[in-house]
Order: structure tokens, then sequence, then C-alpha cells
């Protein structure tokens, strides 16, 4: 697995698609850390909180999903996967390193845009209000597990359709929470339960009564669940 | 007598079509193996299986003596080409090669240079592969195949777009490799060839192996046969009956092949003279490897 994962970062780090997504993205969260915190935000979010903005992570995170998708496709639509798939243990091999190299993408891309935010505050002269460093850690750490959740999920979802344009526009649904807004308002007009949301991945992380340990046990649960099954897919499924 | 690959009736079926139809083929250590069959006889689905990128619905293959569960690092043991070469086209060839050398536990970077000089790419490694032509691509297929010296390699239609300058190099690179222990297993429609250099052939059609034989069999069953050509098609088939001869097949045009009694041929002239029937023509006549195959898959009418 480690020679596979090898290659997969031998590939990233080759790829221009890794340098030119962040540009975008960092250059989002720096010109707007710059503005601060007294000026309305147009995602609609009230402060910007130095420790986990939301804003942060959603274009972040989708930055992350949205390199993977580009490099899972590559590699099936012009068929080097047949290079690799060939000569491992089992045909979940190429798909758990994608998953490890996504975390890989997921942490760098949450510091430079965590150090960007950071260093936009400083010419802002300081305006954008900080969080206690011990909950700037959870916070980041917690929203990081969140991207490895919708990362294992548009893997699963790649695995299961093998179809790039469903995981971009599943990724742009998830992280403006489309989905998880649906699944709120099926669930309260047909069943009557109004609290589906303290149970679903994002809505979930900024529910008021949710404990940070049970934030981390439902994102650990649901990157188990969706893991566990884009491996299954995987292993099951011919290269075509 | 143990083989680097053999297959135990594997069946591979999609919806109710079976794509691959309880073939068992054996491939000796040093063997170039040929898989022979039409469009879609399944010789591309049998490779996918045994490179391990496809599972059967029924049946077993041992590769290098194991099962395909109990390979372990003997899975780096094989190389292989399947349909079209999985390249990235924007990257050179020298980086598609180092990924896949990285990938196969290979950490010189001079291994990649040492793979394009192999197949005769040394001066395009750097170009981005969007820019290679299509021999070039293949070339490129190839060497990838090759990364890590594999004991096995399987190749699906190698020769696709070669000239034939580039057919002779592909050529005496396999049996280059093969002096060295290497085994193959080649599919190609280009029958004449894939015999110079197969030592075994499997011919494949509607997903079963319809034949497996040496080359030296093959070529025991292709040297057989007597083209006659008379006036009268349906009386020389009656002389024939006569002359005890059964085997054998009628063309258009009054032209007659008999598969036996090679020896005989003077007998059959003298039979139809006897009968007024004119022979336009008698030879011996060596089945090509094409022929043979086209018979084969045909079918021959037995009398």
């Amino acid at each position: 697995m480690l020679r596979v994962l090898r290659a997969d970062l031998h590939r990233l780090f080759r790829s221009p698609v890794f340098y030119i997504t962040p540009a975008f993205m960092i250059g989002t969260v720096f010109l707007s850390a710059i503005r601060g915190s007294d000026v309305p935000f147009t995602m609609g979010l009230d402060t910007l909180i130095l420790s986990a903005s939301q804003m942060m992570s959603v274009i972040t995170m989708a930055a992350v999903c949205v390199v993977m998708i580009f490099l899972w496709t590559q590699e099936n639509r012009n068929g080097f996967i047949k290079n690799i798939a060939g000569n491992v243990r089992g045909r979940h091999i190429p798909t758990l390193s994608k998953l490890i190299t996504g975390a890989i993408v997921t942490v760098i891309y949450t510091l430079a845009t965590f150090l960007f935010v950071l260093f936009g505050n400083i010419l802002n002269g300081g305006t954008i209000v900080k969080a206690d460093a011990g909950d700037a850690i959870v916070q980041v750490l917690l929203w990081m597990l969140t991207g490895f959740v919708a990362l294992s999920l548009m893997l699963l979802l790649f695995e299961t359709t093998k179809s790039s344009a469903l995981c971009y526009i599943a990724t742009l649904l998830f992280w403006t929470k489309m989905i998880e807004e649906l699944i709120i308002q099926l669930f309260y007009f047909l069943l009557k339960i109004d609290n589906v949301g303290r149970y679903l991945i994002i809505y979930g992380n900024v529910w008021e009564n949710s404990g940070t340990a049970e934030n981390f046990i439902r994102n650990a649960l649901y990157l188990a669940v969706f893991g566990a099954a884009a491996l299954i897919i995987a292993k099951k499924s011919d290269v075509r | 007598m143990s083989y680097l690959l053999e297959t135990d009736r594997l069946t591979k079926r999609y919806g109710s079509k079976n794509a691959l139809d309880g073939v068992s083929i054996h491939v000796g250590e040093g063997d170039i193996y040929g898989l022979v069959g039409r469009n879609g006889a399944g010789k591309t689905t049998l490779m996918k299986i045994v490179s391990g990128l496809s599972d059967a619905t029924s049946g077993e293959y041992k590769l290098f003596g194991k099962n395909k569960n109990a390979l372990g690092n003997m899975v780096l043991e094989k190389g292989l080409l399947i349909e079209d070469p999985g390249i990235y086209p924007s990257f050179s060839g020298y980086e598609n090669l180092r990924i896949k050398c990285i990938a196969h536990g290979i950490n010189d970077k001079k291994e990649p240079m040492r793979l394009l000089e192999m197949v005769g790419l040394e001066n395009a490694g750097k170009k981005a592969v969007k820019k290679y032509s299509f021999g070039m691509r293949q070339r490129l297929g190839i060497a990838l195949a090759f990364v890590g010296d594999p004991k096995l390699l399987i190749l699906d239609e190698p020769i696709n777009g070669f000239d034939p300058e580039g057919i002779r190099d592909i050529r005496e690179m396999i049996l280059e490799k093969k002096k060295n222990g290497t085994t193959f297993v080649i599919s190609s429609h280009i029958l004449g060839e894939l015999s110079k250099i197969a030592t075994k052939y499997g011919f494949i059609n509607e997903g079963r192996l319809v034949e497996e034989s040496t080359t030296e069999e093959l070529l025991e069953k292709c040297k057989s046969k007597v083209e006659l050509l008379t006036d009268n098609a349906p009386a020389s088939t009656a002389v024939l009956e006569d002359l005890g001869i059964r085997d054998y097949k009628v063309f258009d045009g009054g032209r007659i092949e008999i598969y036996e009694a090679f020896d005989r041929a003077g007998d059959i002239t003298n039979a139809l003279a006897a009968r007024r029937i004119a022979t336009l023509g008698i030879r011996k006549k060596y089945d090509t490897l094409e022929d043979y195959y086209i018979n084969l898959m045909g079918g021959r009418r037995e009398n």
C-alpha cells in the first residue's frame, strides 16, 4: 500500500491542479481576512472567527474535494489505474491510497488556509475575533475530520458511479449544505422530526446542544461507514 | 506438469451472456502463448481476469503455482498491457514511467530512462505524451508493462499501430526477453506475426477455448491438405467416396480440399480420368495459421 501511496503523492505534487485550486481558495480567505470582521460576510456569517470559520472550512474542504475528484477521474479516464490495480493484492488498495492522499491534501490545505487567515488578520490590525488556542485547535481538527468525511463520501460516490460530473455536483450540493437542508426539511414535513440536523455532518457540527466529543464521534462513524463502503465497492468492482 | 499460469474453467458472465465460458489454459514457464480469436471472443476478458483487473464469475486460476489470494508480493511479477495503454497525457513519458516505478517500489530515477531506451523512446522521454503518435503511445505502454522486469507479461494486441519496423523491434524485444526466461501471453489479430514467435496457441471463440496446441502440433495440423480442381465436383466426390476418402470439403467453383490420403494423388487423378472427369489441377497445400484459424472457427464439414 505504501508504494501506491508514494506514487499517488508523487503524481499529486506534480499536478498543476494541486496548486491552482488552493490559489483561488487562499486568495479568497486571505482577502476576506484582510477586510476583517467589520464587513458583513458574503457567505452570510456574522463573524469570522480565527479558530475555525465555516466559510474557511467550506471553501477549503470544497477545494480538497475538487482536486481529489479531478485526480481520481483522471486516473480512471485515461486508464492508468490498470498499471496500478494489476500489481496490488486487492483492488481496494488504490482506493485506500486515494483516501489517505485526500486526507493529506486536507491537512495541507487547512494549514495553508489557517496561516493565510492569520496573516490576513495581522494585516488588518487584528480586528478578527480570536478564539482560545485550545478551542481553535479542536475546531480545526473537527473541520478537518469533517473534510475527511466529505471526501470519503465523494470517493464512495465515485467508486459507485465512476462519474466525475456527479461527484462535482455532489460536492457543490454538500458544501453549500443543500443536501442536508433538504434532508432536514423532508424529515420535518414527512415525519415531523425537527432535530435530524443534529445527526448530519455539517449541521451536526454547529448544532446548539451537541458537544465536541459528540461531534468527533459522529464524524468518525460517518468516515468509517463511507470509507469502508468505498473500499468494499472498489474491491468488488472490475477495472474498466 | 507445473505451469506458470493455468486457469481452471474460468467463466465471466455479464447479465445473461457468458463473455468467458469454462476456459482452461496452460502457460508453461518460458512460453510465448498466443491467444487467438475474433473481436469479442473473450481474449481481453480472460487477460483482465488473470491480470487481477477483474474477477471471474466462477472458476479459478493459479499464477506462479499460487492461487490469486496467496500471491503476496508475487503480484509484482506480472506486467500488463490491456487494451489501450493507460497513460497520463499531460505528463512526459519519463514521468509516466517514474510513477509506475514508484508504485512498483523502484526508486532508481534512471530506471524510467532505461525502459524508454528499451522501446526506442529515449529521445521522446521529456515530451508530454499528448504529443506522442499512436505508435509511440503503444511503445510507452509496453515499457510500462516491463516495469520491474516481470516474469510474466500479459500483452493485449501489443503491435497495434506499429509500422513493419516497429513490429520487428517489438518481436526482437520479446524474443530477447524470452531468452532470459520471461513468459508471455499475447493476443493478436496479426496471426502471421504471432506465428513467428509463439510457442503455444489458445484459440478462443464465443468465450470458449476451442483448441490449445503447441506450435509443433499446429504445424502438423496445418500441413495437411490436397487441393483438387475438376470440372464436375459432385461426380468427383463420388469417386473420392469409392476410394474410401471421406475427409474432404467442397467449395464453389469445383474446388475440393482433401484432408487425408495425401500420398494418393495419383490414385485420385487416375480414378477421375477413368470416369471421364477432367482434373484441372491438383496440389499439396500447407495451411497458413490464418487458414487453420478460419477453418477452426468456421468449423470443417465432415462427411
